[in-house]
């Protein structure tokens, strides 16, 4: 939702301004009113009394109209000549303009006299008057106002008939042009615009300062103040004798009457209502400039009275806001002094309590965070140590230490300590924090249960115990020892299994200070956790201990196959004796043992076997003659086993005494027993006495019956093995001897080769061509003879074993290219092409390099040898780990039944082609060998008349020197 | 705003003075606001015509003009145009307008009432030299005059007065008249208001005085100028309502809807010294009607 902002200050502004302007207004209306009322009833009362003025001014322009007549009526004046009369009608209208005409008509209602200011005078005319009402009027009421009537139908008149004085003294009559009231008319000054007009009874306008209105002969009888005036006269009251009402011009006037009662004329004053209502118009002017200013200020004040109010408000709400987001802290400041001060302060109460409420609430949180923490820390630490227990379920101390340590930790202990029911008693089992002197204590402490110890009382009452302070505990017993560990407040708890106390933790301070119930549910827990490992470990030990019986019988299993490998696969009866001995005392548990052979010959038991033991008792006891006079004699006799269980209990001999000597209590003595007769003994012996288990017996039985088997096959074995053994040394003298000789034979062969070679080359003198010839012949036999002992000496050192590979970096191109050297002048003797195929990145290889070449040389030889035509090519490539190189030929193959011959010794396809080529047939022999001594392989692919192909693959590195196969 | 003039006499400044200075009091104010296109036939009507449409050549708003010769000059000149009249005559009974209260049409004005007192003139006359028995009567030849002419004779006729009208129209018959007049000289001399006269108003009087006789003329100016006496008008102020006339009609009042007024006062003026050349001694009636004497 959006924050209506500003919209208060609006409101207050509007409000503000709204409340005063409507007071103002309504005072400005009020007063407008009233002003109106008062200002118009004034006017009105003006406008009257100004048309009363006119009205008196209008009559008495008329009355002065009299007047100046009035001198022309009295009596006498009849009675003067016309010259007279005349004289004074033309002085009368000399005097008085508006007269147009003057008539003197006498007692008889005679025309006189007649003076006009248009027409000519007229004397004594003697017209007759008599009932003209002009004449009856004026003598009945002596002066009569005739009508007013209009001449020419323009020009108002009117005629004034004034009687003289006397009885029938004649009439004057005056014919008055009202055109001239328009001067009095228009001396009526109405303020600016305002302006006087004259009705007669007729509503018919005699004078207006429009004088073409009143030539006109305007009828104004339907103008409604002129209806109002000439209905109700006087009868008005002020106010309504000023009504603004249309004028003429259809302007609206302010309109007052006044009548001219003699005459019936009506004198109207009008004022445009525009001006006459002016001062009213001012006053509400000013009103409303008031207003005006009443509103402005107002806004202005309005203005200042809503920031003043907001300024609070706005504080107000940023500080509640503040507030709202937490902010308690904050202080909203409003110094008003008023209701929003209240508030302000309403609200930084609210907040401080709030805040106070969040300070206590944080201290809760914080207490019970503290609390979880520490809940959690004791749920850590158990899972701890439940993990210690399930990690060292086997290991018994190792999570009674943990739960020590663990305990002692959590619950601010100085030291912890498991006692554990054994034997009836609680003994220290494990601890942590104990000084070395308490703890030589505690590991000695042999404890009941009983008040006098903390562990004691704990199995006492078979619950959680704590002693406050253990060196003022009455019942407390070893306060001594609690001194030496520093024990001061302690408890303890029993390790309950079914009811029954099987331990106790016992913790200690070096302070008086009590354990909280939590440290104490704690360490119940802990003890619980104790109990359970104990069980476990109870458990652990069960299970273990029918493992072993298994294991053990798997063992007997084992020792047993074991024996039976070891008689099937060994021949050698002292190293089958000896096993079976080992297994015997392994299996039995047992300490030591030993096999004794009856010799017949000498009458007595031989030691032949033996293990276990010192040294030293095993040669004292191979001194020691046993006869069939012993307890081994009766089980030879007897064929059935014997036991000492107590050495000391046994008649006294040399032997038991050494054994004795040596700890030895308890004797178990098997007889081995042949098809025909007995062979020997076996004999176990342990230090501690007691007999031995039947289960050992007939273990130890089966155990003599193998070593029977055993002894006989050894002693089979033992002749064969002699006479291979003769027939090798001789083999061995043979290599040998061939050695020597071929090296002997070599000496004298090279000399003879030497001289001859000088004689063929004339050193000794000139040769003879018959004897050269000789001599080349005896040069081609010796060298022939010299390769031969060459080759016997090295398949005699072969297998003498003498020959060694000199194992090192080679490279298969330049051990090829070596070859190729050696051989290209033979091939090209021949004619024969020699081919090199190498295949790319061969790497470098281990091997002897020097053999490796022997045997490439000899191959490609060979197929230089055989081959007539044709091409002998050498192949290398990689093959997975090994080398393969191959020397193929165009020569005339080999036949199958051959291909495996050729590879032995002085072995050589029989053909006439072969030993026209020569050759020792020791080549290929030697060739093998060296191949496998690599670790490789050599074969031939050949068909006959097709060539042949001899590969040989070794391994890329070789590790060591194989022995070659023979 | 501009505003014609048209004028049979020569020019009259006082006249034209009283009307501007109307007419300055409205607020018209010539050379400011106002324009006054001013035509004079000196005299001679039948110049009037040629000058009426000068005039309405000129477009102006309305025309003023004096007499019923100018009047139907202008009117026939410009129909149209508004026209403010100061007549001598009865406007209804020469047909200018239907009556004086509602003039209808597009003219109006004032009458000076010059007929109708024509009658009242020569009794004045005879009041002051009452053994008048024969009078001429000079007359410019006009149109509209002859309203004048039946009413003098009736008039004469009424005063027992033996009447011998003359005429003339143009300035250079006047003299010729007098010379006649002069052969057998009549008892007095009555002059009907004309343009040409009221132009040769001096030469008028001194031919009459120098005929010996007593006169009555229908314009004050003719005394001043040394005539014995006149009844009429006053000129002054018959000029300055007729601003009031163009005033109204410029503001936008139709003509025919204005009355045309009539003259509220009447001036007796005579000249003491024409009196005296004359031998003449005025009685005490007109000495006490007279407004003016001039000496």
């Amino acid at each position: 939702m959006p924050a209506p902002r500003g919209r208060l200050f609006l409101k207050y502004v509007l409000s503000f301004v709204g409340i005063v302007s409507v007071v103002l207004l309504l005072s400005g209306l009020l007063d407008g009113w009233f002003s109106y009322r008062e200002t118009r009833q004034t006017l009105a009362l003006i406008q009257h009394s100004k048309a009363e003025a006119a009205a008196q001014r209008i009559e008495q322009f008329i009355l002065e109209i009299e007047r100046q007549i009035g001198w022309t009526t009295h009596a006498q004046w009849a009675a003067g000549t016309v010259d007279q009369r005349r004289f004074d009608y033309v002085r009368l209208l000399r005097q008085v303009p508006a007269i147009t005409e003057l008539v003197q008509i006498d007692g008889q209602g005679r025309e006189q006299l007649k003076v006009s200011r248009l027409a000519m005078d007229v004397v004594a005319s003697n017209a007759d008057y008599s009932a003209d009402p002009r004449y009856v009027g004026a003598t009945q009421q002596r002066i009569w106002y005739s009508p007013v009537y209009f001449r020419k139908e323009s020009e108002p008149y009117m005629t004034i008939a004034i009687a003289r004085a006397g009885r029938q003294a004649g009439v004057t009559l005056a014919e008055v042009n009202l055109k001239l009231i328009w001067d009095v008319v228009t001396a009526i000054r109405l303020g600016q615009t305002g302006y006087a007009y004259v009705l007669d009874g007729q509503g018919r306008l005699i004078a207006h300062p429009d004088i073409s209105l009143v030539l006109r002969n305007t009828d104004l009888s339907a103008l409604p103040q002129v209806i109002a005036a000439r209905a109700a006269a006087d009868l008005r009251s002020p106010e309504e004798r000023a009504t603004i009402v249309p004028a003429l011009d259809g302007r609206s006037v302010f309109s007052a009457a006044a009548a001219i009662t003699k005459l019936v004329w009506f004198v109207f004053v009008e004022t445009p209502v525009n001006e006459a209502l002016q001062p009213l118009y001012d006053t509400m002017i000013r009103t409303g400039l008031l207003l005006l200013l009443g509103l402005a200020v107002a806004a202005l004040g309005g203005v200042l009275f809503a920031r003043r109010m907001l300024t609070p408000v706005r504080a107000l709400a940023a500080g509640a806001a503040r507030l709202g987001t937490g902010d308690l802290a904050h202080r909203i400041d409003v110094r008003t002094g008023d209701e929003l001060q209240a508030l302000g302060d309403s609200f930084n109460r609210m907040a401080g309590q709030l805040q106070q409420s969040y300070a206590g609430l944080e201290q809760k949180v914080a207490d019970r965070t503290a609390e979880l923490q520490q809940t959690l820390e004791y749920q850590t630490a158990t899972s701890e140590v439940l993990k210690a227990i399930s990690r060292t379920t086997f290991d018994l101390d190792a999570v009674l230490t943990t739960l020590a340590t663990t305990a002692t930790r959590l619950c601010q202990a100085q030291h912890a300590s498991m006692f554990r029911l054994e034997r009836g008693a609680y003994r220290w089992v494990a601890g942590h924090g104990l000084t070395p002197e308490y703890l030589a204590l505690e590991r000695a402490a042999i404890i009941h249960p009983g008040r006098d110890t903390i562990v004691g009382r704990a199995a006492l009452e078979r619950q959680t115990v704590q002693i406050l302070d253990a060196w003022t505990d009455p019942d407390y017993a070893v306060k001594d020892e609690a001194r030496v560990g520093g024990v001061r407040s302690m408890i303890g708890v029993p390790l309950m299994r079914a009811g029954e106390p099987i331990g106790v933790i016992a913790l200690a301070r070096n302070a008086i200070e009590a354990f909280t119930p939590k440290q104490i549910e704690l360490v119940t827990v802990f003890a619980d956790q104790a109990v359970i490992a104990m069980e476990n470990m109870r458990l652990f030990e069960e299970v273990r201990a029918r493992t072993n019986e298994l294991a053990q019988s798997v063992e007997e299993l084992r020792a047993l196959g074991e024996i039976s490998q070891a008689v099937n696969s060994t021949l050698d009866a002292p190293t089958v004796l000896e096993t079976i001995v080992t297994k015997a005392v392994q299996i039995s548990g047992t300490s030591a043992g030993v096999i004794y052979v009856y010799s017949a010959r000498q009458e007595a038991f031989r030691m032949r076997a033996s293990w276990g033991g010192d040294e030293a008792l095993t040669k004292a006891m191979r001194k020691q003659r046993i006869g069939m006079d012993t307890p081994v004699g009766e089980a030879a006799r007897t064929r059935e086993p014997v036991q000492l269980p107590e050495l000391r209990d046994a008649p006294a001999t040399p032997i038991i005494d050494l054994l004795l000597a040596a700890g030895y209590r308890a004797l178990l003595i098997v007889p081995l027993v042949g098809p025909e007769r007995v062979i020997g003994v076996l004999i176990i012996r342990r230090k501690q006495p007691g007999l031995f288990p039947e289960r050992t017996v007939d273990l130890m039985r089966t155990f003599a019956a193998q070593s029977v088997l055993a002894i006989q096959n050894a002693r089979l074995f033992g002749e064969i093995e002699e006479k291979s053994r003769q027939l090798q040394i001789a083999s061995q003298h043979k290599s040998q001897f061939l050695a020597n000789m071929s090296h002997e034979l070599r000496t004298p062969l090279n000399a003879v080769l030497g001289y001859t070679e000088l004689i063929a080359d004339g050193i000794y003198g000139e040769v003879p061509a018959k004897a050269l010839a000789v001599l080349e012949r005896v040069q081609a036999n010796g060298k022939h003879l010299l390769g031969l002992i060459n080759d016997v000496l090295d398949l005699s050192k072969i297998e003498a074993g003498q020959l060694e590979l000199a194992v090192d970096d080679y490279a298969v191109p330049t051990v090829v290219q070596s070859v190729i050297a050696a051989t290209e002048s033979l091939a090209r003797a021949k004619n024969l092409e020699l081919r090199i195929a190498l295949a790319e990145g061969l790497p470098t290889g281990r091997g002897d390099e020097r053999r490796l070449a022997q045997v490439l040389l000899n191959l490609v030889g060979n197929a230089i040898k055989f081959t007539d035509n044709g091409f002998v090519e050498i192949a290398a490539r990689l093959d997975g780990d090994r080398f393969e190189i191959a020397v193929r030929d165009s020569g005339p193959g080999i036949a199958p039944e051959d291909q495996r011959r050729i590879f032995e010794e002085f072995q050589q396809v029989d053909s006439s082609n072969t030993r026209k080529k020569g050759g020792t047939g020791l080549g290929l022999a030697i060739s093998r060998r060296i191949v496998e001594m690599h670790g490789g392989t050599i074969g031939v692919a050949s068909a006959l008349g097709t060539g042949s192909t001899f590969t040989i693959a070794i391994p890329i590195r070789v590790a060591a020197q194989r022995e070659a196969a023979q | 705003m501009r505003i014609g003039l048209l004028r049979a006499p020569p020019q009259q400044p006082r006249d034209l003075a009283s009307f501007t200075a109307g007419l300055t009091e409205l607020g018209h104010v010539v050379g400011r606001n106002l324009e006054i296109v001013a035509r004079y036939a000196d005299g001679d009507v039948r110049r009037l015509p040629e000058l009426a449409r000068e005039i309405a050549a000129l477009s102006p708003a309305l025309v003023v003009v004096d007499g019923e010769p100018s009047v139907l000059a202008m009117a026939e000149a410009a129909p149209k145009l508004p026209i403010v009249f100061t007549l001598a005559g009865n406007p209804v009974a020469s047909g200018l307008a239907l009556s004086l209260a509602r003039p209808g049409g597009n003219m109006t004005g004032l009458t000076n009432i010059s007929v109708e007192i024509t009658g009242k003139r020569l009794s004045l006359l005879l009041e002051a030299v009452p053994t008048i028995r024969r009078i001429a009567i000079l007359i410019q030849p006009r149109p509209g005059v002859q309203f004048h002419r039946e009413e003098i004779i009736a008039a004469a006729a009424q005063l027992g007065l033996a009447a011998t009208i003359v005429e003339a129209s143009i300035s250079s018959e006047i003299d010729p008249v007098f010379d006649r007049l002069a052969a057998a000289p009549p008892d007095a001399l009555v002059t009907i208001n004309s343009p040409l006269f009221y132009g040769e108003r001096q030469r008028i009087v001194a031919r009459a005085n120098a005929l010996g006789r007593p006169q009555i003329y229908p314009e004050r100016e003719f005394v001043e100028a040394g005539g014995l006496m006149s009844y009429g008008v006053d000129f002054d102020v018959l000029w300055r309502r007729a601003a009031s006339y163009v005033d109204r009609i410029l503001k936008g009042a139709k003509p025919g809807d204005l009355p045309i007024e009539q003259p509220v006062k009447l001036l007796l003026s005579i000249n003491s010294g024409a009196a005296r050349l004359l031998g003449i001694e005025f009685p005490p009636g007109i000495l006490l009607r007279a407004d003016e004497v001039i000496e």
